[in-house]
This record gives C-alpha cells, structure tokens and sequence, in this order.
C-alpha cells in the first residue's frame, strides 16, 4: 500500500499497523474485530457494531483484536491474548487511537523478555500504546491542515489541539499466560468471569471491572502522556478449573446496570448452541431489544476453556 | 435519571452578558475569551459532525437595551464561529430586566415544547448565565422576571440562573439583586478578570442542569482560583 498521505488518512497509523501486523501474523493467527480464535485449550470470540441505527456514533470507535501463537513456546507463555478498545467519543480520530492502541499493545506484549513481572510486562504494552498514540499525534500537528476535521472553524481546532482533545481511548488486555489469566485495563471496559465448580455445585459468578454508573468521565489513553501509567484494573486468576470470562465496552456495560454478572449465564446459553455465533446474537438481541440504550458502539469478547 | 445532553437532546445555555460602557476594556475582553472558550468547549464535546452539537446558545447582550446577538438565538454552537463573538461594552445603562424578558420570551415556549419531547426524562434543562458589574438602574425590577424564568420546569425539575458580580476595575454589582436573581447558592462574586472568563467558560459547557451542581462547578471554579492567587503570592513573597 502507498506511503502517500491521502487527504484525512494518517500515514502514521497505517505503518505502525502494518509493523505489528506482520509481526503478529509471522508467529501466529489474529482475528480482527469480530470473529473467532483458537488457542492452546481455549475458544475466543469477539463482536463488534457501530450501536443501534439512531445511535450518537456513525462510526465504531470500539476495536477488538485478538492473537494465539502458533505455538506456546517454554520460553514465552502466552497461548491467546486479546485487546479491546473503546474511543472516546470527544476526542478527535478516537478510531485511529483505539486501533492502534490494541496493535501495539498486543505486540509489546508478545516479545516482552521471559521471566519478566507480567505486571510491567502489562504496563509496558500500555506505554507503547500511549508512544504509538503519540505519534500519530504528532503527524496531526504537523499536518493540521490536510487532517482537520471538515467544518470545523479554526479557532475550535486550534483549540482542541491545545487541549489534547484527540486519539484518546479505553484499553483493556485479556490474556493467559502460563496457566493464569491475566486481566489488565485501562477504563471504563467490563469483565466478568465464571468458575464452572465440580459435579452440581453452581458456577460461581464474579466481577473483575465495570463502568461507574455514575458519570461518563473515563480514564483513558491518549498522547503525550506521562511515560508513568497507572492501571485502572489488574487482576490474576489461576487457571486451575474450567472458566467462562466475557467482557465488553460500556456500550454493553451500562445496558447491564448494576447486575453485569447477568452477561454470563447468557453467553453460556448461548455457547452451549450449536447454530450461533454467541457474542453476535447476543449483541444483536440487545440492540433489537433496548436500541434507545445501546446507543454507543458495542463490544463484547469472550475466552472459554475448553 | 441524570439529564445529559446528546445530539437528540442538546442543552440550551442562555448567556446574558453586560455590555454597558462600564464592562469596556479587560471585563470585555475577559467576558469574550470567556464566551469564546465555553462555544469551543462545548464544539468539542460528542461526535464528529457539524450536525451533532450537544449545546445550542442563547446570548442576549444588554446595556439600556436588550438584543440577541447575531446568529446566537438558540442555535447548536457547531454553526457558530467563536471568533466572530464579541462584547466591547459600549451602552449608556443596565436594563437587567429587559435582557431576562427576551430570555424569558425565548425559553417559555422551548420548556413546553420539551413536555413532549421522546427523551424528555434525560433533556437537559437551559441553563440560563448572568453577569453584570453595575446596578440595573432603568426598566421595572428584575427580580420577578428571574422568578418566572426559575419557574418553568420539567417535571419538577426547574431552569437554574447562575450569576456573576463583577468589582474589576471601578464600580460594584448589584449584589443584592443579583443574587434574588440567581437560583439557590448559584451567585458568585468575581474580582479578577480571568476568574470572570473561567466562570463563563466553565459553567457554560457543564451540562449540568440542577442547582446543586452548578453550585458545586461555581464552588470549585472559586477554589482553584483561590489556590492560584495564594501560588502567585508566594512565588513573589
């Protein structure tokens, strides 16, 4: 694909994709946006929608982007990882950050050194997303002209450029790696997961992250960050039984209120149908059910073992 | 349910702004940064696309008279090019009166129309900014237009005046009557130029709808600048 900048596209995002792209697929399969994956003794899927057809967005902000090696070295861990993105709907180009963002940051993790704290191993696929985000930023500013926003009066884009006002989003990373899920975000991203107990014992239901019902402020990504990065959410489970773990953007979320662990009794219905694609009919039941309240793009994955 | 405005829901923000002589110089030019800064705000808040403001703008400027400045009647702030507001202050007086009844004239028949509205549970309500320096010293008494403007509600949710006193420079507001004017705990005294233009600025592209958090924006508003003043003394003591 050509280099040239054609008006309104950033050159930037489309090599930087294109970098962690071959390096993904040279040592395993991806799946973008919606679709399936399957790892070591795991099943992933994802879907994702622009939102119900009077929703506030015309385009999907939201991204989702999953990788499985194709074999799970002694010396890296990783059997399957996924990346979901949310972009906040203000900040300008916010699909360009979210995109980005799931790229890089499943890259880093990916050749992160062995042995290393998966912790800083998190934080540090979060910072090359914040350094991927930045520049493309830094493309922005110095090609304003060919970049701005159609319609938008000078004064208002100088404006938002002063204030950061673009390539801002949510980042959440689900991964396992040597036998333990490992949960990291950034935002306002849910995830919810299910013990599958022993003979009849009931499945036991448990909440990781959810949305602040609250307010719609959300920590975010976006340039020029400071090179600290504090996660919002960071949690570890062994992976020592059978597990269901979903987990979605805020358009599911807030639609879920306060009982968000109601998602997992509904994928596992739905995952144990033969003729489905889970996380798509249950999106598209919920935008044909409650569209006025999915009116923000819509994201929902799901990691199972099996 | 909270009121939040969203392209099929935009908040209308009323600004009534004192443009008698006695606002000419820095209180004008405070108060048209400020305006400029709340229309650029509220520009950016929500989705890309000039159809889908979050906010339209009422501005009504007054000295002896009241008129609604060109191309801000109630219209969505992305159709409005923030440098081409401007306030010099250039009236003889201050006909406080004269600038809520043009509000008023505005708002009524918007409040019924919003009884209506599909969304009318999560519409935001106008949120109505005065600010003044002087006395309003020509037509009948303000106060029982303000009262009439806090009076329309939906569902027992009613329109919040915010108002601000300006002492820059020469003369003193009114306070007495701006604060009859303003809704409960929603009148802030101003004596900086750049507090005037933050409190616009501020306030304006809140969103919010009640007077329990526009009271708390104002609150905050005062605090930072407080913290400000007390950092400036300090780097000079």
């Amino acid at each position: 694909m050509s280099d040239l900048p054609i008006d309104g596209q950033s050159t930037a995002l489309h090599r930087l994709r294109r970098k962690s792209q071959q390096a993904l697929l040279a040592t395993g399969q991806i799946m973008v946006g919606s679709g399936q994956l399957v790892g070591e003794g795991l099943l992933a899927g994802a879907y994702t929608h622009v939102g119900a057809t009077n929703a506030e967005k015309q385009t999907n902000q939201d991204y989702v982007l999953g990788w499985a090696p194709d074999a799970v070295g002694e010396s890296h861990g990783i059997a399957m990882v996924i990346a979901m993105a949310d972009g906040v709907t203000a900040a300008f180009r916010a699909e360009w950050a979210s995109q980005i963002a799931c790229w890089t940051a499943i890259r880093e993790l990916s050749i992160r050194p062995d042995g290393e704290d998966p912790r800083i191993s998190a934080e540090q696929a979060f910072l090359a997303a914040t350094e991927a985000i930045t520049e493309i930023a830094r493309e922005v500013l110095r090609d304003q002209d060919r970049l701005r926003p159609p319609g938008e009066f000078d004064a208002t884009w100088a404006y938002r450029l002063r204030k950061g006002r673009l390539l801002q989003t949510t980042l959440l990373l689900v991964w396992l790696d040597r036998n333990t899920f490992r949960i990291a975000s950034v935002g306002d991203a849910g995830v919810v997961w299910r013990a599958y107990g022993s003979g009849i014992a009931p499945p036991q239901d448990h909440i990781v992250a959810h949305c602040d019902l609250d307010t719609c402020l959300v920590n975010a990504l976006g340039p020029f960050n400071p090179r600290s990065l504090s996660l919002d959410y960071w949690c570890e489970l062994p992976r020592n039984e059978h597990i269901l773990c979903v987990f979605y953007t805020d358009g599911i979320g807030r639609a879920l209120g306060s009982d968000p662990t109601s998602i997992l009794e509904d994928m596992d219905v739905l995952l144990n149908r033969p003729d489905n694609f889970p996380p798509q009919t249950y999106i598209e039941r919920a935008l044909a059910d409650r569209p006025e309240i999915h009116d923000d793009n819509v994201s929902l994955a799901f990691i199972r073992t099996v | 349910m909270a009121r939040t405005a969203r392209q099929t829901r935009p908040q209308v923000v009323c600004i009534l702004a004192d443009n008698s002589l006695s606002m000419r110089g820095e209180k004008a030019r405070a108060a048209t940064e400020g305006i400029r800064e709340m229309i650029m705000e509220c520009q950016t808040k929500g989705p890309p696309g000039v159809e889908r403001s979050y906010f339209t703008l009422l501005l009504i400027r007054f000295s002896e008279v009241a008129e609604i400045y060109p191309n801000c009647d109630m219209t969505p702030v992305r159709q409005i090019d923030p440098e081409l507001v401007e306030l010099h202050g250039e009236g003889q007086r201050t006909n406080i009166t004269a600038a809520l009844q043009l509000a008023l004239d505005r708002l009524r028949p918007y409040m019924e129309g919003l009884n209506d509205h599909p969304e009318r549970n999560e519409h935001p309500l106008p949120l109505l900014i005065l600010f003044s320096d002087g006395e309003h010293n020509v037509g009948g008494p303000p106060e029982n237009v303000a009262s009439e403007i806090r009076d329309l509600a939906l569902d027992d949710d009613h329109i919040v005046i915010a108002c601000a006193g300006i002492s820059v420079g020469e003369g003193q507001p009114d306070e007495v009557t701006l604060r009859a004017i303003a809704s409960d705990e929603c009148y802030v005294h101003i004596s900086a130029a750049d507090a005037l233009a933050g409190f616009i600025a501020t306030v304006g592209s809140s969103g919010a709808s009640s007077a329990a958090e526009v009271s708390d924006l104002i609150k905050r508003e005062l605090m930072e600048n407080e913290e400000g003043e007390e950092d400036e003394g300090g780097a000079t003591g």
